[in-house]
């Protein structure tokens, strides 16, 4: 008997040490909610912020976007040629998760495809830079040696450009369409490939082990990884919580550890939450095409200046929202600083608003018209996208022109795919634009000149149209970006669009979790190289 | 009953392809393309995505590709979820709604006709008016509303529940509730209404005079003749409740067919949203045949094998 209790206590007093010290080690796993499925895993097709986001971690492109840094990737290292058209990238050793080695040629092999005809990507665009990218893609050529792309040997890609681009590197550091493919997979599964864990391979720092579509997808820490002395987390696990009550439920409950994106509305409840803002630029477009109403720039500058941009930031964005008075998204950096303040630009329309200004230029536009007074315009029709925060901006900024200037602006609400069609058709006077302001300064601005199929506005400037033409193809950055910086001035004096905010976005996040990233590359969570905290 | 059957399949056929018919023409109406997201594509990429997918050939010769393809059971790729076959997509997703829609009939069920004969037979009663509240309550309530209630209850509060996703049979629990409730209340007030219906009817004063005992008149007369409303109403309530709800699905984050039925319509995915009516078509004029044949069995009156 006492030898029984003896043994007891030994083999307590043995395990008790090793279980306290097993349960003292947090396991890293960390657990988000999205609001949607993973699109496709495809990296030719991929074009949205969830596949974006889990692919970031399921695969790894030459050179990464990580914590706003450009990182070298699975190229080790890359050379310039003089005239900065030829880039040159060395591979370092890396693997398949399945341990095969990742070689020049299965980059060469993704590039390609992407641009194919018959790949169907919608992201062709992404390559335009690369020399006869465009004549592969729309079918002029078909001769695949005759584009940039080309693997000289297992280690070696040379991606040969049709003229220095200054922003070449950024683009692809941020881009979502520059990670290589396995040919294999994609022949033995054909369309099907990369629609769930088995028709797909990544090389990235997770693997992924389990994909429950419209549910859930699970990741794993890649062994094979490189970089995997880095990595910290042994699992992430993404569930699918399409309804925003249950996820923030789910982290009350401590189900989950972060959201990526909450209203303002749960921002009340959660005062802990955190923001970001840029990549995105939201600007009004006024429809000028000859014969209607907004051909008047008075007209357009009056509405412009009437908006009091501060107000609505405040009551209806949600937070890390910044409200702007250009067409160049202020988070862009190059050389270390932001390319706004290096080269300033203005509608000059104060944050709230300026309505005396407004007045005047309505009363000039109304003498140009022949008209006496604000309620003889013809209607106005703002078309404006099915969506809560879409339809209170709509309205916010029809409570303004009325209250302030007495003009009346009807609003049509259409569904996304309707109002995208009447904005490319031209059937509407003003509408909310929201788009992705790029690398390059000039991306927004790339659109305005005279017969661009995306000049929403209709508006056409010569003048700009020849410095956007002059300035795209120029090798000197400086004086690139100050050809940037007259365009833009143009169009801002001319008023075919009025810049309101870059729109921002909160997130949850629990404090355990340690060195996660807002990213620029995915527009959201990175979190690679996060881990939790004990 | 052969001949019978054999007709009704033709019928059956004939109206999945009406309805495959007017559903692709419809979906073309609407303005707008599958392409044209809040992400702005060009307008040449539009028309490269366009002309990738066949959309913009004539719409005839579109309608006669996918005619075809249907007839062979393939339903073709989601334009949205590209890589995954709209047939793969029903796949995985059906199986889940339709094991919570059997749930939530299993509750259902039982529980609503007890409670509407209860109801019935104890008309004017405490029971009766208890069972009124319940079913009046039950029908009132949008669902969206009673599944937060639940969650709010029975997860954030009291935490003896999982809040959502459908893996373990706790996390089923909840939003089979949530279903039921509005299933059971219908089934309640039908019951219910039908039961004080038959009561009233010749045969059943016959069966009493007859001197018969009050268990047999309920059970063989009054209950068999009150079903066959019951019967009626199960054909499109089984088919839409096994198809999936939107609202619940949603709250509950149930990867079932709902949220693809509106998401697939709103973002224009054409060949999801023909693909889901087609299937779902197929399964409502399969579940009102079943019907059909089940009316014979409870009613002799409407035997079918004349």
């Amino acid at each position: 008997m006492k030898k029984w209790i003896v043994s007891i206590v030994l083999i307590a007093l043995i395990t008790i040490p090793v279980s306290c010290l097993a349960a003292s080690v947090t396991p890293q796993v960390f657990t988000f909610a999205g609001h949607n499925d993973v699109m496709t895993l495809d990296v030719s097709q991929m074009n949205d912020e969830m596949s974006a986001l889990i692919m970031y971690a399921l695969n790894e492109s030459l050179i990464r976007n990580s914590y706003n840094e450009i990182i070298p990737g699975l190229a080790e290292s890359y050379d310039v040629s003089e005239d900065g058209t030829v880039y040159t990238f060395h591979l370092r050793d890396a693997k398949w998760s399945d341990g095969v080695p990742v070689t020049a040629k299965d980059f060469e092999y993704s590039f390609l495809r992407t641009m194919n005809p018959n790949t169907g990507s919608s992201q062709v665009s992404e390559f335009d830079s690369i020399l006869n990218a465009q004549a592969y893609y729309n079918g002029e050529i078909t001769d695949t040696s005759l584009v940039g792309v080309k693997a000289l040997d297992d280690k070696t890609l040379v991606l040969t450009l049709t003229y220095n681009d200054p922003f070449f590197i950024t683009e692809m550091a941020e881009g979502i369409n520059f990670y290589p493919i396995r040919e294999e997979y994609v022949e033995k599964y054909g369309m099907s490939y990369a629609s769930s864990p088995e028709t797909f391979i990544g090389c990235g720092p997770f693997v992924l082990k389990e994909w429950v579509q419209g549910a859930r997808i699970t990741l794993e820490k890649n062994p094979e990884y490189w970089n995997a002395d880095k990595v910290k987390l042994d699992k992430v696990v993404e569930l699918i919580i399409p309804d925003e009550n249950t996820r923030v439920g789910m982290y009350d409950l401590g189900e989950i550890d972060a959201i990526y994106s909450i209203s303002k509305v749960q921002t009340i409840m959660h005062p802990e939450f955190g923001s970001r803002s840029g990549g995105t630029l939201q600007y009004l477009a006024f429809n000028c095409s000859e014969g209607l109403v907004m051909e008047n720039m008075n007209l357009r500058k009056s509405l412009s200046y009437a908006i009091d941009r501060e107000a609505i930031v405040a009551a209806i964005s949600s937070p890390g929202t910044i409200s702007v008075d250009r067409m160049i998204d202020p988070s862009i950096i190059i050389d270390g600083k932001s390319v706004t303040e290096s080269y300033p630009n203005s509608t000059g329309v104060p944050p709230s608003g300026d309505i005396e200004k407004a007045k005047e230029f309505l009363n000039k536009a109304l003498s140009e018209l022949g008209l006496s007074k604000a309620s003889d315009l013809p209607s106005i029709n703002y078309v404006c996208m099915d969506s809560p925060v879409h339809k209170q901006y709509a309205e916010a900024l029809q409570a303004g022109w009325k209250d302030g200037l007495g003009v009346d602006v009807g609003i049509s609400i259409l569904p996304v795919p309707q109002a995208i069609g009447a904005l490319l058709s031209g059937q509407f006077d003003i509408f909310l634009v929201g788009q992705s302001s790029g690398v390059d300064p000039a991306t927004i601005m790339n659109n305005f000149t005279i017969g661009n199929g995306n000049n929403y506005a209709r508006w056409n400037s010569e003048e700009y149209s020849d410095l956007i033409a002059a300035q795209s193809e120029n090798p000197d950055l400086a004086e690139r970006l100050l050809q940037i910086q007259q365009a833009e001035a143009i169009i801002l004096d001319e008023a075919p669009v009025a810049p309101l905010w870059t729109p921002g976005t909160a997130y949850l996040c629990r404090e355990y979790v340690k060195n996660l990233h807002y990213g620029r590359q995915t527009g959201s969570i990175e979190f690679i190289f996060a881990y939790i905290e004990n | 009953m052969v001949g019978y059957i054999f007709r009704r399949l033709l019928i059956s056929l004939l109206t999945l392809w009406l309805l495959a018919t007017i559903t692709f023409f419809l979906l073309r109406l609407l303005p707008g393309n599958p392409f044209q997201t809040d992400q702005i594509l060009t307008f040449e990429m539009q028309e490269r995505m366009m002309n990738y997918y066949g959309l913009n050939r004539p719409i005839i010769e579109q309608y006669f590709t996918y005619m075809g393809n249907l007839l062979q059971g393939n339903m073709g790729y989601s334009l949205k979820y590209t890589n995954r076959t709209v047939n793969s997509i029903i796949s995985k997703a059906f199986p889940v709604s339709a094991d919570l829609g059997l749930r939530s009939l299993a509750l259902a069920l039982p529980i609503g006709l007890f409670l509407g004969i209860a109801s019935a037979r104890k008309r004017g009663k405490t029971v009766d008016y208890l069972c009124v509240i319940i079913s009046v309550i039950g029908v009132s309530i949008p669902s969206f509303i009673l599944g937060s209630f639940l969650q709010y209850i029975f997860a954030l509060k009291l935490k003896i529940l999982p809040m959502a996703q459908w893996t373990t049979e706790m996390h089923k629990v909840l939003p089979t509730v949530a279903i039921a409730l509005g299933l059971l209340a219908t089934l309640t007030r039908i019951m219910r209404a039908s039961m004080l219906e038959v009561t009233t009817q010749d045969y059943v004063k016959t069966a009493k005079s007859k001197g018969l005992s009050e268990g047999k008149i309920v059970w063989s007369h009054e209950i068999r003749n009150a079903l066959i409303p019951i019967l009626t109403m199960m054909g499109p309530m089984v088919a839409s409740v096994l198809m999936g709800t939107f609202v619940i699905e949603k709250i509950f984050a149930i990867p079932g067919l709902g949220l693809h039925f509106v998401n697939s319509i709103t973002g224009l995915d054409y060949t999801m949203t023909m693909g889901l009516t087609v299937f779902f078509g197929a399964f409502l004029v399969t579940a009102n045949f079943l019907v059909d044949i089940a009316y014979g069995i409870v009613d002799p009156r409407i035997r079918i094998a004349k």
